[in-house]
């Protein structure tokens, strides 16, 4: 039994939007120091993919990949926002 | 067992985001602006809660937001959006700030730069319309550099009213490189200064040219400077070249010459431009050992003063008084050499030496003519007494005669010894050419193998001569013409009468003349030595001394007259003599018949015994009542006494020279300030001396030269008594 809400359909697509922005626009713009945080969104949008696979098949594992994916965004974030707040200014 | 590896990993995301907020409120402002930061941290915020969320979740704790957090997740995505165009936007603002700041820090210094440039800048259109100039521009044009702005620049910069013909912005454009001019610009005051302009193109972003950039140099003293160094140089040139002493620029080591002066071509006889590049020794000036020898002295002196070196031109030594001195030139060392060539002062000091060495036997011949004249004076006196006292036709009386006559000739000589000691003034007195020309000719011809052809008019003009001074001359050519012809030939020697006109192109005067001619048939003399017969010491011959037709030219100059030669080679040699006629008849030789009888007192003084002697007899014989003294003191005072009792001389008879006494001349003179009527008569052996010659100038009435005789004496007495 496929059970998929709403909010998380809505979190993927516009996640997948997102993605291509940042895919089209800001990565290929000089924002290199903002990686960790391209990372730990990377992560949050496997992790939106993987709370929608859960509710298809697998969804204990997928279930475990998700969190794990918040953990690693998490870790992300706080690298990259240790190493921004690490540097001088501009 | 799931739900605790859950916990774990969403444990961990919610520290993990509790400490990313903590740091992102950390992060500076600079790089990350207020609104940036909250957006980050709401994005973070909005994952520490669903992490903390899910913690309580799957711990089993109650779940107060169970659902809360799908809702929650859906605002993380915008706002992360935002935040990135946040940073993005960010960043950009403060690339745009560096790069203003860099443009602006570019722009101070670039002013900075064109400010205190010690040029003038100034960027003009293509319209020529200044744009901009600088500090500099403005002290140059002694205005201010912003009233320039706008402005056309050959208007401000040369105050012109249309484009500079010369203008190097102008060519800049044209050719697209760098032009330059030297121009006059105009000051404020309207002062003009000399400038130079260099001009580049002015090229606009897409590589157009949009006007030129001008940079503007004030070249007014460099210019100065290089012209006064133009005329130093050109001032410097001339008097090297035009130095009357040689200069010579050698390298120190090889010996070359790097330059020279004419007078340095003049002195070696070369060409200057042959000489430029060869060594000294390689053109025959000096010897090695000669050039190592100067080189040595320059080494340890710096300097060579005054220094006397031969050097041989076209294989002739010469004689030259050298100044050198090593000088540095472009790092180069080299010798600088001014020289004189001393070789004809040299010959010049020779010939003084020569002349002093002639004074002085001239000296010797003046004296001893004088003490000779003094002793014939008796001779002579004795002899006119004696033939006075014989009969004529006593056999005595023609032994006399003759004795007379040798002693006349020994007169004459002493006559010449004083011509040649002194070179004195003739003391002239009218006289026939004819017959002197004819006696003198035949003296020095007798015994030779030439022979002489007279011409001779019998109404030849008596002449104003020494007859002593122009027997020499006539014997000097005659001696001349016998030494050119060794085999023998014939003198022509013709005389005339000439009249000079007032408007005559002719070295004399005008006025009458007797023109002697005396032509040789020799082989004649050269055309180059020609001009220089005449001078002191030249001479063709071996034997010669150089003086003879030196003293003949000076004798016949002196008796205002003129001595010329014609000659040519292989035509024979024909000198002219110009002599200035007399206006009186020649005077007769006296003989015994003529002597001339008178009466009064006569005081001789001389300090010979002997010519008293004689004066005293032959004068009581003429009938005159005599009195003599031995100096001019004695005389005056003799004078005076005699005028003091009644009974004054009636002339007196001085001698011109008396050794440790007074003399004739300063006697006469005191003698005339006592009794200006007195009647002075000089006597002297000297007989060419300037006061014989000239006599009334010292206030003498008249002159009886020694050896004097009793005819004569009795003549002059008559004269003037």
């Amino acid at each position: 039994m496929v059970v998929v809400q709403e909010s998380e359909i809505v979190n993927l697509l516009v996640a997948f939007f997102a993605l291509v922005i940042v895919e089209v626009v800001f990565r290929r713009r000089r924002l290199s120091e903002l990686s960790f945080f391209y990372t730990g969104f990377f992560s949050l949008v496997g992790a939106f993919v993987f709370t929608v696979l859960e509710g298809v098949f697998w969804g204990g594992f997928f279930n475990g990949l998700e969190h794990l994916c918040y953990a690693a965004a998490g870790l992300s974030f706080a690298v990259g926002c240790y190493r921004l707040s690490s540097r001088r200014a501009l | 067992m799931q739900n605790l590896m859950i916990v774990v990993f969403d444990g961990l995301a919610t520290l993990f985001f509790a400490f990313a907020i903590y740091r992102a409120l950390l992060i500076p402002a600079g790089r990350l602006d207020n609104f940036s930061r909250y957006l980050l941290v709401i994005c973070l915020a909005i994952y520490f809660f669903v992490s903390g969320a899910n913690v309580l979740e799957y711990a089993g704790i109650t779940a107060y937001f169970d659902g809360l957090e799908d809702y929650f997740e859906i605002l993380f995505l915008p706002c992360f959006m935002f935040f990135l165009f946040a940073y993005d936007a960010r960043l950009e603002i403060n690339r745009r700030n560096r790069t203003e700041e860099a443009l602006s820090a570019s722009e101070k210094l670039y002013r900075t730069l064109v400010d205190n440039i010690d040029l003038g800048v100034t960027l003009i259109g293509k319209d020529h319309r200044i744009r901009m100039t600088n500090a500099t521009q403005g002290r140059l044009f002694r205005r201010d550099p912003a009233t320039f702005v706008g402005k056309l620049c050959y208007q401000e910069f040369e105050g012109r009213k249309e484009v500079c013909g010369h203008c190097p912005g102008v060519r800049a454009m044209a050719s697209g490189k760098a032009q330059e001019e030297i121009t006059q610009g105009v000051r404020g005051d309207g002062s003009r200064f000399d400038v130079r302009i260099r001009a580049f193109p002015l090229l606009d972003a897409a590589g157009e040219t949009d006007g030129f950039i001008e940079l503007v140099e004030d070249v007014t003293i460099r210019l100065q400077t290089e012209q006064a160094l133009r005329e130093n140089e050109a001032k410097f040139r001339a008097l090297f070249d035009l130095a009357p002493m040689a200069v010579a620029l050698t390298d120190l080591q090889s010996g070359r010459l790097i330059d020279v002066n004419m007078e340095f071509c003049r002195t070696t006889g070369v060409s200057c431009r042959d000489v430029l590049g060869r060594s000294v020794v390689e053109l025959g000036f000096y010897s090695e050992s000669d050039r190592q020898d100067l080189l040595v002295a320059l080494q340890q002196k710096g300097e060579v003063n005054g220094l006397e070196k031969t050097f041989m031109v076209k294989g002739q030594p010469r004689h030259a008084l050298m100044f050198s001195r090593i000088i540095e030139l472009q790092d180069n060392r080299f010798v600088l050499t001014v020289f004189n060539d001393i070789t004809e002062i040299k010959k010049m000091e020779e010939n003084l030496q020569r002349i002093a060495r002639i004074e002085s036997v001239g000296i010797l011949a003046g004296g001893i003519a004088h003490d000779f004249n003094n002793i014939l004076t008796g001779v002579l006196g004795n002899i006119s007494l004696a033939k006075i006292y014989c009969q004529p036709h006593d056999k005595v009386y023609d032994k006399l005669r003759e004795t007379e006559y040798a002693a006349l000739r020994a007169r004459d000589l002493t006559q010449q010894l004083l011509t040649f000691s002194r070179g004195g003034e003739p003391v002239r007195r009218s006289a026939s050419v004819a017959a002197l020309v004819r006696e003198a000719s035949d003296f020095v011809l007798s015994g030779s193998r030439v022979r002489a052809e007279y011409d001779l008019p019998d109404d030849l003009w008596p002449a104003d001569i020494d007859s002593g001074q122009i027997s020499q001359v006539v014997q000097n050519l005659a001696f001349n013409a016998v030494q050119a012809m060794p085999e023998g030939g014939t003198i022509a020697v013709s005389a005339e009468n000439v009249t000079i006109g007032d408007h005559e192109a002719s070295p004399l005067a005008a006025g009458r003349y007797v023109r002697l001619s005396y032509a040789d048939d020799g082989p004649g003399i050269a055309a180059e030595h020609l001009p220089h017969i005449f001078d002191p010491y030249f001479t063709t011959k071996k034997s010669g001394n150089g003086l003879g037709l030196a003293i003949c030219h000076t004798i016949i100059k002196r008796h205002r007259g003129l001595l010329t030669v014609e000659s040519r080679v292989g035509g024979g040699t024909t000198f002219f003599i110009h002599l200035p006629a007399a206006v009186t008849a020649p005077q007769p030789a006296a003989t015994a018949a003529d002597l001339l009888y008178g009466s009064g007192r006569i005081l001789v003084v001389d300090d010979e015994e002997i010519i008293l002697e004689i004066a005293r007899e032959a004068l009581m014989l003429l009938g005159y009542e005599v009195e003599t003294a031995r100096d001019g003191q004695e005389a005056l005072e003799l004078y005076g006494r005699a005028r003091e009792a009644g009974r004054p001389f009636a002339a007196v008879i001085m001698d011109l020279t008396i050794p440790g006494g007074m003399g004739g001349k300063e006697a006469a003179a005191k003698l005339l300030e006592y009794d200006a009527q007195a009647r002075v008569l000089v006597s002297s052996g000297y007989s060419n001396d300037p006061v014989m010659a000239n006599f009334a100038d010292y206030g003498f009435v008249g002159v009886v030269p020694k050896p004097y005789h009793i005819e004569g004496l009795s003549r002059v007495l008559r004269d003037i008594l």
